[in-house]
């Protein structure tokens, strides 16, 4: 193993709570409530799992669907699995953000950083372990979370299906692909990260410059600018693009760690407006949504000013002498 | 033999204050210097520039490399302990000695589990769950499993009691030094290491007030313990320092003529403590 492996397995020892179990517990978290929620609804079902829809009885419905329905099914449970997943991509981005905070802030402070410099490891290297390990390791253990999750709320769903006499097989673990949806959002993977380089950098650059309260510099820094700019844009007519300033800057800068928020809903709704039916909202994960927001110069702009602030922060981290 | 450290005009200023001012030295190959100085003299500055971990004025060469530019390279050579309780607080036994096993190309795990083996440390000890004495074996063993031609140590045993400090030079000097190698120290502690010392540096305000082997020292400085009656005349002699015990004074001489002193009264070999205390009067008035 070279020592960049031996860099990122440092990492994770030191952040595993925030890695392996935060994304975990978020999951068991919505498997526990949708759990509550089915054994409410259950317990107040006919108790011989007999349903009746228009007089007609579900397992019968269920028996007689047209493989296009199958198919149809299929989407819906895919879409539902899709989101579901959103509770664990949440606690991802906050513990990405304090993790990035803390990244080059925490071994000043306790001073571990001149153990680490006692070793021949470059500043370079272990400052881009970290934005490796916030960019790759940590998205793909939320992704397994996020595969345990839809397995487990297949699993759930099968008890249901057999509940009302239907046959979990033919119509839960036939249709559903949970590998397919987690396949998808792994794809999303490396667009995330390079959405993600401007929050990225500029946390690290307050992790490695803060002397105290990283976070502080962090977050008051961006809305204090933008709160000026507001102040300026609305005392003076010099109209300065006062939300462009929000949205591209403040916005950039402290939420791009949020997995897929370079969603360019706008755009979406444009795909989808003739067309009906689940499988659509799955299938709009496709090259075109990943290429869309890489087609811009935005992304690239914010992904270089992330590269500069990855490259000072290196650089503080080289000769900041205050441990 | 070559030098290990060759500084020439070396300097740093933090705001007013010199911490390093226009220093000069040499450290030699297979030495064990003592880097002495007050609270505030200098002493990490100067380790934190031979080092890399810091900026400077002036030439330094350290293994014939440049610290400032050269940091990667000579970190392979070079290790220190910088201060106790610098290991991080979540890392276990294992996963530190995996990790150095991992990064440093001159670890050798073997010798590490060897030394670990006389302590109380179990694999599985978290940085957090030890004491400031074990955290300090966890780092020496690790530090010692490092073939380094440079090892420095700055306030290595702060903090930790009288049997931690002597089993630490103990296996320091039984267990690692060797002609290969070279070790610079500083600590306030002096009585502690002056028997493990070749060399001692004593630094003040940034200059280095003396810089001289051991052997030279004995040669150079001398004790004597005077009746009152012949005070006087030692006083005459111009003596570094001048403390009283039992009724009778005794003077500290640098490089006077030893038959001479020993007319005076009862001489002897000064203690590093006292050397230290006679050249740095008035330090902090």
């Amino acid at each position: 193993m070279n020592t960049f492996a031996w860099l990122l397995k440092r990492e994770y020892w030191e952040n595993r709570g925030g890695f392996f179990w935060a994304p975990l517990i978020a999951a068991g978290v919505v498997l526990l409530v949708v759990t509550i929620g089915v054994v409410t609804g259950l317990s107040h079902a006919p108790l011989d799992g007999r349903a009746l829809i228009g007089g007609v009885r579900i397992s019968d419905m269920a028996a007689a669907l047209t493989p296009e329905q199958q198919q149809q099914i299929g989407a819906g449970l895919n879409v539902g699995l899709f989101f579901s997943g959103a509770p664990v991509a949440i606690t991802l981005a906050i513990v990405t953000f304090f993790y990035l905070l803390g990244s080059l802030y925490d071994e000043r402070r306790d001073r571990s950083i001149l153990f680490w410099k006692s070793l021949p490891v470059s500043d370079l290297e272990t400052v881009l372990s970290k934005v490796v390990a916030a960019t790759v390791i940590a998205p793909l253990f939320a992704l397994a979370a996020a595969l345990a999750l839809m397995v487990g709320l297949l699993i759930l769903f099968s008890i249901i299906v057999s509940f009302y006499g239907m046959n979990p097989f033919t119509l839960v673990w036939a249709n559903a692909s949970p590998l397919s949806v987690v396949g998808k959002i792994a794809m999303l993977i490396p667009l995330n990260a390079i959405w993600a380089l401007p929050s990225i950098g500029w946390l690290m650059l307050c992790s490695a410059f803060a002397r105290r309260v990283p976070f502080l510099w962090a977050t008051l820094l961006p809305i204090a600018a933008g709160t000026c700019v507001s102040i300026f844009d609305a005392v003076t007519n010099l109209r300065i693009p006062n939300d462009w300033f929000w949205q591209h800057i403040v916005g950039r800068v402290l939420f791009s760690v949020l997995p897929g928020s370079w969603m360019d809903f706008d755009a979406l709704e444009r795909r989808m407006d003739h067309v009906d039916g689940p499988q659509v909202l799955i299938n709009a994960i496709d090259m075109n949504t990943i290429l869309g927001p890489l087609s811009g110069p935005s992304i690239w702009i914010g992904a270089a000013a992330g590269i500069g602030m990855i490259a000072i922060a290196i650089w503080l981290r080289r000769w900041r002498d205050d441990s | 033999m070559s030098a290990v450290v060759q500084a020439r005009n070396l300097s740093k200023r933090f705001g007013t204050t010199a911490a390093l001012d226009d220093v000069s030295f040499t450290i030699e190959a297979g030495r064990i210097v003592g880097l002495i100085g007050p609270n505030g003299a200098g002493k990490t500055t100067a380790l934190k520039a031979i080092l890399g971990l810091t900026d400077f004025q002036g030439e330094l060469s350290v293994l014939g490399m440049d610290p400032r530019k050269q940091r990667h390279e000579l970190m392979q050579q070079v290790c220190f302990i910088a201060d106790v309780a610098v290991l991080p607080r979540w890392l276990r036994v294992s996963e530190a000695i995996d990790f150095v096993a991992g990064v440093h190309p001159r670890f050798s795990r073997e010798k590490c589990e060897r030394f670990l083996a006389r302590t109380k440390l179990k694999p599985r000890m978290r940085v957090r769950e030890m004491s400031k004495g074990m955290i300090v074996q966890l780092h020496l063993a690790l530090v010692m499993a490092i073939d380094a031609r440079l090892l420095v140590l700055d306030e290595p045993t702060l903090g930790l009691d009288i049997l931690y400090r002597k089993e630490f030079y103990q296996s320091l000097l039984n267990d690692y030094f060797d002609e290969q190698k070279t070790i610079v120290i500083t600590t306030h502690q002096v009585e502690e290491i002056e028997h493990i010392l070749t060399d001692l540096m004593f630094i003040r305000d940034g200059k280095i007030v003396l810089d001289a082997s051991m052997d030279a020292i004995a040669e150079r400085f001398t004790e004597v313990m005077v009746n009152p009656d012949k005070a006087a005349a030692a006083r005459a002699l111009q003596p570094l320092g001048e403390r009283q015990i039992f009724g009778k004074s005794i003077f500290l001489f640098d490089g006077n003529d030893k038959p001479r002193l020993a007319e005076l009264g009862e001489t002897r070999q000064p203690s590093i403590a006292d050397l230290f205390v006679a050249t740095m009067k008035g330090t902090y008035a």
